[in-house]
């Protein structure tokens, strides 16, 4: 018995760190609008949005694109 | 953001951020406001049509909001090829405004594009822009009939 407990948990083993390592769900937080109130013609508006990462895993933002 | 040319308007963007989180592959940031009117300009940009050779003027008033008090200094176009202009200091129900007087210059037939360019002391808009198009045509040529 002992002889197939330990070449199974090896290949199990293997498995896990062959497969890719994905975000896990809901790990963003981030404020989604931002309101500037009124500004005259001209102005430059200037405001940081920040995205959080509430999980142990890394999330890449791959691109950014203004509308 | 830039807010400029919205004046009057409420001005919406959206900003699309790609994440490799597969539970929030794309997130959309909006940032929204009103953006005041700091001068009227009428009209907003000129067109000029008509054949080559011939010499066409247009005028564009400027107002400047009371809130937003501003003197134009100066008049200059982008290029200065197609077109002259004047600045001319008036009064328009009361209110101080500007008129930029825009003539044409003869050229051959052809779309031409300029852009006037007022500086002004103010603070909040220190330049105005008005693009200017000229559309000109070849002079029909007449053919005298054949008795």
């Amino acid at each position: 018995m002992k002889k197939l407990i330990i070449p199974l948990f090896l290949s199990l083993f293997s498995l896990l760190c062959l497969s890719p390592v994905y975000a896990a769900p809901g790990a963003l937080v981030f404020e989604s609008e931002y309101t500037f109130g009124t500004v005259p013609d001209g102005t430059i508006v200037l405001h940081d949005f920040i995205i959080k990462n509430n999980k142990d895993v890394i999330v890449k933002i791959n691109n950014v694109k203004p509308g | 953001m830039k807010t400029d040319g919205y004046g009057g308007r409420t001005l919406k963007k959206k900003i699309k951020v790609l994440t490799d989180d597969l539970a929030m592959p794309t997130l959309y940031l909006t940032i929204q406001g009103v953006v005041e009117k700091v001068v009227d300009i009428t009209p907003k940009s000129l067109v000029f049509q008509g054949d080559c050779g011939t010499v066409m003027e247009k005028t564009i008033t400027i107002i400047p909001i009371p809130k937003y008090p501003l003197n134009v200094l100066s008049l200059k176009f982008k290029t200065g090829k197609y077109m002259t202009g004047t600045l001319e200091k008036t009064q328009i129900n009361g209110k101080q405004a500007y008129k930029v007087i825009v003539k044409t210059k003869k050229e051959a037939a052809g779309n031409f594009y300029d852009k006037v360019t007022l500086k002004t002391d103010s603070r909040v808009k220190p330049i105005i822009n008005v693009w200017v198009k000229v559309r000109l045509k070849d002079n029909p040529v007449v053919v005298p009939a054949k008795e």
